[in-house]
């Protein structure tokens, strides 16, 4: 190659690389080359963006200490709305602010433990992976799907099913309330069935039919650190271990078979510290051989049993008032 | 009746600051520094705080300095305990009405420093200010660029509506 050849055709990359913005000392080239908004390079300005953006006082900040103020945030949050249905929208769209808080949030796993099983898996798929190891609580909370939908939250609550499932070393807590929901305590348990080796609290709540049965035993029967249970409509079989140990038990809207099966089950938690039995029903009440159950350590009990209270609260020896006592039934 | 024993603080500008010892000790790094060098006439060098800084960081420690030492962290699902995890007092609230340069220097003092509720007091506030802001209004508030590539900026967006989708 000549050396006219070369300098022609550096000319020419010189002028295609003008277009996109690119300074060439090029003799004899007269292009404009000074750089246009419009034209800068894209990974010029993102640089320059982020090295405004590390030289900011917000971003000063140690990365543990930015994760507290997001931690914080999150929790002023989370009082607006109960519920914390929309955790995961505030989160995103904080960590859509610029690419520093969106490594920070995405690499700081405590802000990622909360699987709510009614959002898209997409969603649960990362708060999984950016959970890394840590404890997981799981929530459902049901909507009313509308007809044409009912197929599509199915699927999506079966998919974050599969998705956590292999998780459950790592599950912490799980309210599922299914209230409103087309899916049955059916579609639910299957999260229900396998053991359980370190969830502390869990709620199971069904205010629609308010007779759920759950014919098998809650994960297998084995869930050894469970102490926090709640059940809201909902019945499992009463011989269950997951009763054994409990620190705080709350039941409403059950029918029991008798008064009985409560007292044996309550037999296994000594050290419960809260009971709360509203609204429930028992279908025989305690007879002369019904057990006595001492619960030396409870602060705090609510009954209300329908025409059975008195009766089931001469077999519970402890320290505490009935606090709903004069409560009424509805 | 004897003096409250004082102790002097060096900023890392130089300055001297002659305080009680009592009000030195809300910052559990001086007071493991006195624990392990003992009582000492020298002043405890703190090359990490200017003067300015040091000297708002006392006035915190001097109002605060009768208050119960902080509990270890509380469960935040309690709602008692979330309460008081986001609520500023107001003396903290007029304490803490500095411009941002001042806020994130504050902070950074009470985490080098280590005075726990001081801390506490500078997240909380920023925490505040981006409450109910959308990512537009958070960068105009802290002068931050949107730095993301437009295949980032997608799959943001994106994210984002799977998260709102309900």
């Amino acid at each position: 190659m000549d050396q006219n050849n070369a300098a022609d055709q550096a000319s020419s990359f010189g002028r295609e690389k003008t277009n996109v913005g690119t300074v060439f000392n090029n003799p004899g080239n007269h292009v404009d080359t000074r750089l246009q908004p419009q034209d800068a390079s894209p990974s010029i300005e993102l640089a320059l963006g982020r090295r405004h953006n590390a030289a900011l006082p917000i971003h000063s900040l140690p990365a543990e200490v930015f994760v507290q103020v997001i931690r914080l945030h999150m929790l002023l949050v989370l009082d607006l709305e109960t519920d914390g249905e929309d955790y995961y929208v505030h989160l995103f769209r904080l960590s859509g602010v610029c690419s520093h808080w969106h490594h920070v949030i995405r690499d700081s796993p405590p802000l990622w433990t909360r699987l709510n099983l009614s959002k898209p898996p997409q969603v649960v798929e990362i708060a999984l992976q950016s959970s890394s190891s840590h404890l997981l609580d799981i929530v459902y909370h049901s909507q009313t799907t509308p007809y044409r939908l009912v197929k599509v939250a199915l699927a999506r609550f079966q998919s974050n099913v599969d998705a956590v499932r292999p998780h459950r070393d790592r599950w912490r807590s799980m309210h599922m309330d299914i209230s409103a929901s087309d899916l049955g305590m059916e579609d639910a348990i299957e999260i229900l069935k396998e053991p359980a080796p370190i969830l502390e609290k869990l709620s199971l709540i069904d205010q629609t039919t308010m007779c759920c049965t759950l014919e098998s035993d809650l994960f297998g029967g084995n869930a050894p650190r469970l102490k926090n249970l709640t059940l809201d409509g909902v019945s499992i079989p009463w011989d269950s271990e997951v009763l054994h140990d409990l620190m705080f038990l709350s039941l409403s809207y059950i029918m029991f078979p008798s008064t009985d099966v409560i007292l044996h089950a309550l037999s296994h938690s000594p050290k419960l510290q809260k009971l709360h039995i509203v609204k429930c029903r028992t279908k025989s009440m305690a007879t002369p051989s019904s057990p006595f159950v001492q619960l030396s350590q409870l602060l705090w009990l609510g009954v209300n049993l329908r025409g059975a209270t008195e009766d089931f609260l001469d077999h519970i020896i402890c320290n505490v008032k009935n606090s709903d006592a004069e409560a009424p039934l509805t | 009746m004897s003096a409250a024993p004082q102790v002097t603080l060096e900023s890392s500008d130089g300055e001297k600051f002659k305080v009680d010892k009592e009000v030195a000790e809300r910052s559990v790094l001086i007071k493991n520094m006195i624990e392990d060098v003992g009582e000492s006439d020298n002043p405890i060098p703190l090359p990490n705080v200017n003067a300015s800084v040091l000297k708002k960081v006392l006035e915190y420690c001097e109002h605060h300095r009768g208050d119960p030492l902080p509990a270890a962290d509380a469960d935040p699902s309690n709602d008692d305990n979330r309460k008081r995890a986001t609520e500023i007092s107001d003396w903290d609230q007029k304490f803490i009405q500095v411009d941002q340069e001042m806020l994130f220097e504050i902070i950074l003092a009470a985490n080098y420093m280590d005075i726990k509720p001081l801390l506490d007091v500078g997240c909380k506030t920023v925490a505040n200010m981006i409450k109910g802001k959308t990512p537009e209004e958070i960068r105009k508030l802290f002068n931050i660029v949107n730095d993301f590539t437009p295949e980032e900026e997608a799959q943001i967006k994106k994210e984002n509506e799977w998260a709102e989708d309900r």
